[in-house]
């Protein structure tokens, strides 16, 4: 008996299932198919931008007929996506919807500028509705990294970046924890979910890396106040982060177990707050682990070393109060882990 | 198919009762259990304060490096090789601490020999350095038992025939560019190492890592693409690029689909041929119009990727059954 085989019968046995289940019926693709889907699927959206650029756009000057156009390839796009599924439509789907959303894009640039902060937020709206209606995993993971970019730049403009990460990671955190609540939702808000995530740990390191469509003229000043605004709010979303999981295994807030979970969460996000991104490198592995999610551990790991070489090159400090820092985040972390060692071993041994 | 994933596919399809879905995840562990969160909470913290510590320790350094005398520097980077020898030797039973101490001896050898030839002005050029980092590590390496030492030790020999090609030209003879030499002894190294991990992995369960393979079989397929696309691009290279590249796709077939079906092997040859046929097609409808060959090659590419989903996926019907 294969290992799903014994999880059917043991939910069946413990009547989680309200009806019997068929092992056939939940055949899904491994990770490295669904990645050579993707690759072929941007493939071919090449080579179809590539006839519709030469065929078509020679008689698509005026931007009215490019926003016809494209308004018509999205629409055929979603008829297309939510057809019967397979990969021919999906494939073809997403080739269709990229080159509508594309002369879209093309026609409004002709009456917007790109430093106008409206374009980003309608672009980032658009986004999020395309997320939600376009029936592919693909193309919601697509939009949502857009939408959470575009929205990204428009708080840039408005001098409000630092916060937007933090809104970000809450929206993260929450889609993460209540994964498996959506119910037949639960693509939807996964897709959406993974689009975020991307988003979310490329503009972590937009400070150093400015990958953000603009120049540092565009950028409007912030407060020196507004990073550690930043990482405070990362502290808290590390609280609410351990909060719904001693809500998950059903333990009292005030047992000393939560207590304990709590200051040291809360220890741990200050003691990581003049590293920039380790409170957020360090949610995704917590998330990863309190839901088996082995991609959102590994996206974790690889932050936590992104973000010590940016912090390498931050200019906010010296090389030396840095190595200071780290040195004490790096005491607390031994400090803590002495403690837990501490505290469990003896619940261990009474097992 | 994980746990994980099974669960997703009952919740999504409402098999579950609302109200039983939390009792699914944690039964099916999806939810760890609660026992099992000390020990990753320990693991946790003691993997990030190495982490801050050590990255503490480099910026030190590099704070105070302009500063340090020569001396000074020599028995800073000789002293981290030794404490990492220390660290295994008093190791004891802990799965982790031996293999991650030599790992740590292995990269500070690195950064001794990089500084003892900056210092020396040995003349070496970079492809010796990684290539003498490589052989004096050998007995580490041989050692550890430990699949990512053994990976890494890989990657500084690419590294080596990569830095050879760019500062000395053509390793190989028989009058190849430059390029093709470096494609050419890429594929030859990295195919030998698949196929001595394939006739050991039975015999040294730790070296039997998935991702070993994959990795390498990931860095094959994209030397012997690029040999089979410079046979199809480049007039004066030679054709037998595209020959070896269509020997390597029929070994893969034989070797994963007769002898023992492993889907990321085939997945990745799928890939290959879509490119490599796509590439070739694209060569053939040159002289075409220019939105005609777009067309057809969208329609190929679709065609060819639907193919490969559809086959792929009978496999997996196959191995479940």
């Amino acid at each position: 008996m294969t290992d799903q085989q014994t999880l059917i019968k043991q939910l069946t046995d413990k009547q989680c299932l309200t009806a019997p289940v068929e092992l056939n019926d939940i055949l899904s693709s491994p990770w490295y198919i669904k990645l050579l889907m993707a690759f072929a699927g941007w493939l071919s959206a090449l080579f179809f931008f590539g006839f519709f650029g030469i065929t078509v756009l020679d008689f698509a000057d005026d931007a009215g007929v490019k926003i016809i156009i494209g308004v018509i390839l999205l629409v055929s796009a979603y008829f297309v996506l939510g057809a019967k599924q397979s990969e021919f439509l999906e494939h073809v789907g997403l080739a269709i919807s990229l080159t509508g959303q594309g002369l879209l894009w093309w026609a409004v640039i002709d009456y917007m500028s790109y430093k106008d902060a409206q374009l980003w937020i309608y672009l980032g709206l658009a986004q999020i509705a395309l997320a939600w209606c376009m029936p592919s995993f693909l193309h919601r993971i697509f939009s949502a990294f857009i939408a959470a970019y575009a929205f990204n730049v428009f708080m840039s403009m408005l001098a409000r970046i630092e916060v937007f990460s933090s809104v970000l990671m809450l929206a993260c955190a929450w889609l993460w924890l209540s994964e498996f609540q959506h119910k037949q939702y639960i693509a939807r808000f996964r897709a959406i979910a993974y689009g975020f995530t991307i988003a979310l740990l490329l503009i972590k390191t937009s400070y150093s890396f400015n990958w953000l469509w603009l120049y540092p003229s565009d950028r409007h000043l912030t407060s020196a106040f507004m990073p550690w605004l930043d990482e405070g709010l990362n502290c808290l979303i590390l609280l609410y982060v351990s909060w719904q999981l001693v809500n998950r295994y059903q333990l009292a807030l005030s047992s000393a177990t939560a207590i304990a979970a709590f200051c040291s969460v809360l220890l741990v996000g200050l003691a990581s707050i003049y590293t920039s991104g380790l409170a957020l490198a360090l949610m995704f592995v917590v998330l990863g682990f309190a839901s088996s999610h082995r991609i959102l551990t590994g996206l974790g790991v690889a932050a936590t070393l992104t973000y010590l070489s940016k912090y390498y090159y931050s200019l906010e400090l010296t090389l030396s109060e840095k190595s200071l820092s780290l040195f004490g985040l790096g005491l607390v972390l031994l400090a803590l882990a002495k403690v837990c060692l501490l505290w469990f071993q003896p619940q261990e041994d009474k097992r | 198919m994980q746990n994980r994933a099974v669960m997703r596919h009952l919740v999504e399809g409402q098999h579950i009762a609302p109200h039983a879905i939390e009792q699914a995840l944690l039964l099916s562990e999806v939810y760890p259990p609660a026992k099992a969160w000390p020990a990753f909470i320990i693991r946790i913290l003691l993997s990030f304060a190495v982490i801050a510590l050590g990255c503490s320790v480099v910026f030190f350094v590099a704070a105070n490096w302009h500063d340090m005398s020569r001396t000074t520097k020599f028995l800073l980077l000789q002293s981290l090789p030794v404490l990492a020898i220390a660290c295994y030797v008093r190791g004891g039973s802990a799965p982790l601490i031996r293999p991650l101490a030599l790992s740590a001896a292995f990269l500070c050898l690195g950064a001794l020999m990089a500084y003892f030839g900056q210092t020396y002005q040995t003349g070496a050029d970079p492809w010796q350095l990684f290539f003498n980092w490589a052989l004096l590590s050998v007995p580490w390496v041989m050692i550890s038992r430990f699949a990512p030492l053994y990976f890494a030790w890989l990657i500084l020999l690419n590294l080596s025939i990569g830095l050879y090609h760019a500062d000395l030209g053509a390793l190989l003879p028989f009058d190849l560019s430059r390029m093709e030499s470096l494609f050419w002894s890429s594929l030859l190294f990295n195919g030998i190492s698949l196929l001595l991990w394939e006739l050991s992995r039975a015999q040294f369960t730790w070296l039997d890592r998935l991702w070993f393979g994959r990795m390498l079989a990931v860095v094959i397929a994209y030397h012997a693409n690029a040999l089979a696309l410079m046979a199809i691009f480049v007039s004066d290279a030679s054709w037998l690029g595209g020959l070896v590249w269509l020997a390597l796709m029929g070994l893969t077939y034989w070797r994963y689909r007769m002898r023992h079906v492993n889907l990321f092997m085939l997945a990745l040859g799928c890939l290959s041929g879509i490119v490599v046929v796509v590439a070739w097609c694209a060569n053939l409808l040159f002289d075409m119009h220019e939105s005609a060959v777009f067309l057809l090659l969208f329609l190929l590419t679709v065609g060819l990727t639907t193919w490969a989903a559809m086959w792929l996926k009978t496999l997996i019907k196959e191995n479940q059954a």
